[in-house]
């Protein structure tokens, strides 16, 4: 329940940022056509290697309450080389970044940010809801579509600034979870938490 | 401060590479067996059949271990202290989700016990590509092997997650397997789901 609750919050952010109501046809027309679609240029570009999402993921989103919110969405890939079977997803993932601070005028950090994401795997067997030859719930849980949550930092910095169109460079890590991995591990000691955590870093290009 | 920021990235690379390095996770089906967790029935057969049979058979049974991990590690502990066991049977439903990271936690403790282990499918463990994942780790889902003058027949009967199709239970293959000859006297056969319930294909 609050999983369709998030995601439709999460919607109506991005619709309403996309449609702002004070912005009138007329002044739409009096720009050129690359201003005009501009507001629609995702915020940055994220590369992020491992994290559950796959070996490598590559994000976009847009940034919402002065950077204070984040909404991404990636696209993962696991090669042959390191699973029996490559692997393609999605996720969508969202980002409060409550505290930043400057080190200096090129070097922000933004030390504690907390996420939760949706991660989609393609494929048959990867169902989202029950497939019609079982009983109703036969099986409570869905393999093609499980949620969780993480931590994370990032360093941000000037870095390809003057030499590209981005605004800047930042470099991240998370730590993560999700669901199915914190069922798991409910009353098994034995399992140690390490096991339950995907870890992940990643290289986000600012426009 | 340049290099400030890239001592701090290689400290960063640093950490993640060393401490981390198996917290690296892909996906959660993502299927990269280590090797002993790999053909794990097969080599199993191996080591039964090095082992003298006596005047007694005694079989450890266990089953149904979801995602009950503490259990099971004290459900080994409990056979190895027991010498008279020769063999344990597991008759499915290790991994609960079907998830490749269950099928290596359910083994962390079966690869404990000291005698021989064999592990059934059960139809949890076919959930997402759990199908793969059990292949991989304990090999055919229908295998049998002889002990002591006993054939002993692991099939795997879960029906409903092959929708129903006609060919699970393989009873062809059971056929061939019962039929009688000189290498045993009886035969035991091992399912996860009995013929009495909905969940088997009856048809």
């Amino acid at each position: 329940m609050w999983k369709r609750l998030c995601f439709k919050i999460v919607l109506a952010i991005t619709l309403g940022h996309m449609f702002n109501p004070t912005e009138t046809c007329a002044q739409y027309s009096q720009k050129n056509d690359s201003a005009k679609y501009a507001r629609f240029i995702p915020d940055y570009v994220k590369l992020q290697f491992a994290g559950g999402i796959g070996l490598l993921s590559a994000g976009v989103g847009y940034s919402f309450f002065k950077e204070k919110l984040e909404v991404s969405y990636f696209y993962g890939y696991v090669p042959k080389s390191v699973s029996i079977d490559d692997l393609h997803s999605v996720s969508l993932q969202v980002t409060a970044k409550f505290w930043r601070f400057k080190v200096n005028p090129g070097i922000e950090i933004v030390p504690l940010n907390v996420g939760w994401f949706i991660h989609h795997t393609f494929g048959n067997e990867y169902w989202i809801t029950l497939p019609s030859h079982y009983p109703a719930e036969y099986y409570w849980w869905s393999p093609g579509r499980n949620s969780g949550i993480f931590l994370g930092g990032e360093i941000k910095t000037k870095l390809l600034s003057n030499k590209t169109p981005a605004s800047g460079t930042a470099f991240y890590a998370r730590l993560g979870t999700r669901g199915l991995y914190v069922t798991s591990k409910i009353g098994n000691s034995s399992i140690p938490f390490r096991d339950i955590v995907e870890f992940g870093f990643g290289v986000a290009f600012y426009r | 401060m340049r290099t400030k920021i890239k001592l701090l990235i290689l400290t960063m690379v640093f950490i993640t590479l060393t401490a981390c390095d198996e917290m690296f996770d892909y996906s959660p089906y993502a299927i990269d067996f280590s090797e002993e967790n790999r053909n794990v029935n097969q080599r199993n057969i191996e080591k039964l059949l090095l082992h003298e049979p006596d005047d007694t058979l005694t079989i450890a049974f266990t089953g149904d271990t979801h995602r009950f991990f503490d259990q099971t590690d004290e459900f080994v502990k409990k056979v190895n202290k027991n010498p008279a066991v020769d063999f344990v049977i597991h008759v499915g439903d290790m991994a609960d989700f079907g998830l490749p990271k269950q099928y290596t936690w359910g083994n962390l403790y079966l690869l404990k016990l000291k005698v021989p282990y064999f592990v059934l499918v059960g139809n949890h463990d076919l959930v997402g590509n759990g199908i793969t994942a059990y292949t991989e780790m304990f090999g055919a889902l229908n295998f049998s092997f002889i002990y002591d003058s006993l054939k002993f027949i692991f099939i795997n009967t879960n029906g409903l997650e092959f929708k129903f199709n006609g060919e699970v239970p393989d009873v062809q293959w059971l056929d061939a397997q019962l039929r009688p000859n000189n290498d045993f006297l009886k035969a035991v056969v091992i399912f996860h789901v009995p013929p009495m319930n909905g969940d088997f294909d009856s048809s």
